[in-house]
């Protein structure tokens, strides 16, 4: 029996009292945990999917502000605003292009609004532009209603190549063709149509979500970015697929604080929680700390005692909420994902990595303790005579 | 009364006062005692003549409004708090009509609690061999609810000694027990009066005073005899 053993059996001593301390640190400690790991997870989803591993330089879009244009390349739906396919002839003066990928996106929400599919109509380009996206299985468009499939829709859909594949939001059956490697990026969500068989099936004959452009030489990027800002009527907006994730991440920004504040709303609560909690007890055993310094415990000892009770319902809660954010990260991702508006990003955002987890864990514990320094200052102050005071 | 050795506290023409609101209330009027080693002597009174007051200035809980206390030869009366607790840590031990056992430790770690912050290593060692001394050698790993009111009051005489005081202060000590466990628990200060542990007793039962060595009348916050 030591100080820590001393402090870990007042805590025992009221357990219920104890217990919700503890819990209510937990929460702190989940909300700050899965906050931070989506924080993080986020913007490295965003740069991972729409910056480096797009394979895209630039994007050509009609009007609108960028993030308008990001909603309907990233996230589907289906736009009113569209880049009509005769400005594909006008690029043909350009220089340091490599690919050009005139594409068309939209979303289709299921009747019963289960689920969502994400359609994309690409042309030939796209294996130019995302000489990266191999096949696992077939191969490129051929043959009666052809589609590919990402990996993951062929692997949540149960479909090999040969199979049909009937959408009841289209009411239309298409033949698998093709099944993609896992690439954990968008693709992978991702159903392939041929562009006019896209186009077709929302009435948008010749008409383009946006034009995809890959460049010859990056370090001559930002000339090209000029050189089609000037070409292109003032209704068009060219855009780098790093502005692109800028933008997503500016108004991804508004959530953050949101999210940011709800942290600091649950750590206050908590260590109001702490303090009074602590006040309680302290009230409560009064008389035992007189008595302790009765038989010779200083100021400091009571301080250390108090603080030590306090740090170890930190530690404990700390560790339960870490060990919770790890177990429900992937609930959490679940409903975050619905209220996501900007971009949704395929891969896992909710994931507390060893470095989250362990930077939540350490503010929690430290935070435990500011919390404990009020109540075991009082308690410090107690005097030994009041061991003999009748209540 | 004479001594040889010099006394392990003395009190001289010790005054206290306290506050209440505006009236002050004078708990001690002037008093004088010395504490020979291993003497023990019973404090007896009316409620409110001071008794409690004179065992606090005893045992360094609270500093003089008049007067000087020393305490194992060392001059208390103007000491600070953190000198005052060292004098408590080693010098005297206490025990009172309350228990304060931590009911969630055993008895053994009870015992301890006051050489952890003494940070005296052969604390447990010595918290054993004095629970075996009060009784309660085969008690150690009882929580203090299995245990009755007179064994918790030698589990508290225990802890009081734990740290080798050579002045134990008792206020009331009998005052939670029945008859029966109160001649017990006088039996134990005998036996630890004989081992040459001074004591100082308060004690509203004239019959476990009277086997006292020494009588320390207090009448009105002075001492009468
Ligand atoms: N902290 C205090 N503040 C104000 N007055 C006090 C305080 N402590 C003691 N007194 C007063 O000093 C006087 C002596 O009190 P003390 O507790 O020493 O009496 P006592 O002899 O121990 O009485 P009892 O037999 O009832 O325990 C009483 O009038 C008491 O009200
Ligand atoms: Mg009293």
């Amino acid at each position: 029996m030591n100080f820590r053993g001393l402090a870990f059996n007042n805590i025992l001593r009221s357990r219920t009292r104890s217990l919700l301390t503890i819990l209510s640190i937990a929460t702190a400690s989940v909300t700050l945990t899965v906050v931070l790991a989506l924080d993080r997870g986020y913007q490295a989803a965003v740069d991972r999917e729409l910056v480096s591993k797009s394979g895209v330089h630039l994007y050509i879009t009609k009007e609108g502000c960028p993030m308008e244009a990001a909603s309907i390349i990233a996230q589907g739906g289906i736009s009113p605003l569209y880049v009509p396919a005769s400005v594909l002839g006008r690029l043909a003066t350009v220089g340091n292009l490599d690919a050009v990928l005139p594409f068309n996106i939209f979303a289709l929400t299921t009747s019963d609004g289960t689920r969502t599919d994400i359609f994309t109509g690409v042309t030939p380009a796209l294996r130019k532009m995302r000489p990266d996206l191999e096949f696992d299985r077939g191969g490129w468009f051929e043959g009666k209603d052809p589609i590919i499939l990402g990996a993951e829709m062929a692997r949540l859909e149960k479909r090999a190549v040969g199979d049909k594949i009937y959408f009841e939001q289209l009411k239309r059956e298409f033949r698998v063709v093709g099944i993609l490697k896992r690439t954990y990026g968008q693709d992978d969500g991702m159903f392939f149509l041929p562009l006019e068989v896209s186009q077709a099936l929302i009435d948008r004959q010749g008409k383009l979500s946006a034009v995809a452009i890959k460049v010859k030489d990056v370090g001559k990027l930002a000339t090209t970015l000029d050189e089609l800002r000037a070409l292109l009527p003032g209704d068009y907006y060219v855009m780098s697929s790093k502005e692109l994730g800028a933008g997503v991440l500016t108004f991804f920004g508004s959530t953050r604080v949101i999210m940011f504040v709800t942290v600091i709303m649950t750590f206050l609560v908590s260590i109001m929680g702490i303090v009074n909690t602590k006040l309680m007890t302290i009230a409560e055993r009064k008389r035992e700390f007189a008595y302790l310094k009765c038989v010779g415990a200083t100021a400091g000892d009571i301080m250390r005692l108090v603080s030590l009770e306090t740090g170890l319902m930190g530690v404990i809660g700390a560790a339960v909420g870490g060990a919770a954010a790890l177990v429900l990260s992937p609930l959490f991702e679940g409903v975050i994902r619905r209220y996501l508006v900007v971009y949704v990003p395929t891969s896992r955002i909710v994931e507390p990595g060893a470095a989250v987890v362990l930077a939540s864990a350490a503010l929690v514990v430290v935070v435990s303790l500011a919390a404990s320094v009020y109540p075991a200052a009082r308690a410090a102050r107690i005097r030994p005579m009041e061991v003999l005071r009748d209540e | 009364m004479t001594s040889e050795r010099a006394p392990i506290a003395r009190l001289v023409d010790v005054v206290k006062t306290f506050r209440r609101g505006s009236e002050e209330v004078r708990a001690l009027g002037g008093v004088s005692l010395d504490v020979a080693p291993g003497e023990f002597a019973a404090v007896v009174g009316a409620s409110g003549s001071g008794k409690t007051t004179l065992l606090n200035m005893l045992g360094c809980m609270d500093t003089p409004t008049g007067g000087r206390v020393l305490v194992s030869g060392r001059d208390v009366t103007n000491a600070g708090e953190r000198e005052l607790a060292e004098v408590r840590k080693h010098s005297v031990g206490f025990v009172f009509q309350q228990f304060f056992l931590v009911p969630t430790m055993t008895v053994l770690e009870n015992a301890r609690i006051p050489a952890l912050f003494a940070r005296n290593p052969a604390g447990e060692r010595r918290a054993a061999e004095l629970l075996e001394l009060v009784g309660l050698g085969r008690r150690l790993d009882h929580y203090p609810g299995q245990l009755s009111g007179g064994e918790m009051q030698r589990v508290v005489i225990a802890r009081a000694l734990v740290n080798s005081p050579a002045l134990l202060l008792a206020d009331e000590p009998t005052g939670n027990l029945d008859s029966r466990n109160a001649g017990g628990i006088m039996e134990l200060f005998e036996s630890l009066h004989r081992g040459g542990l001074a004591i100082v007793m308060v004690t509203h039962n004239p019959d476990l005073a009277g086997r006292a060595g020494r009588i320390v009348r207090m009448e009105d916050g002075r001492i009468m005899a």
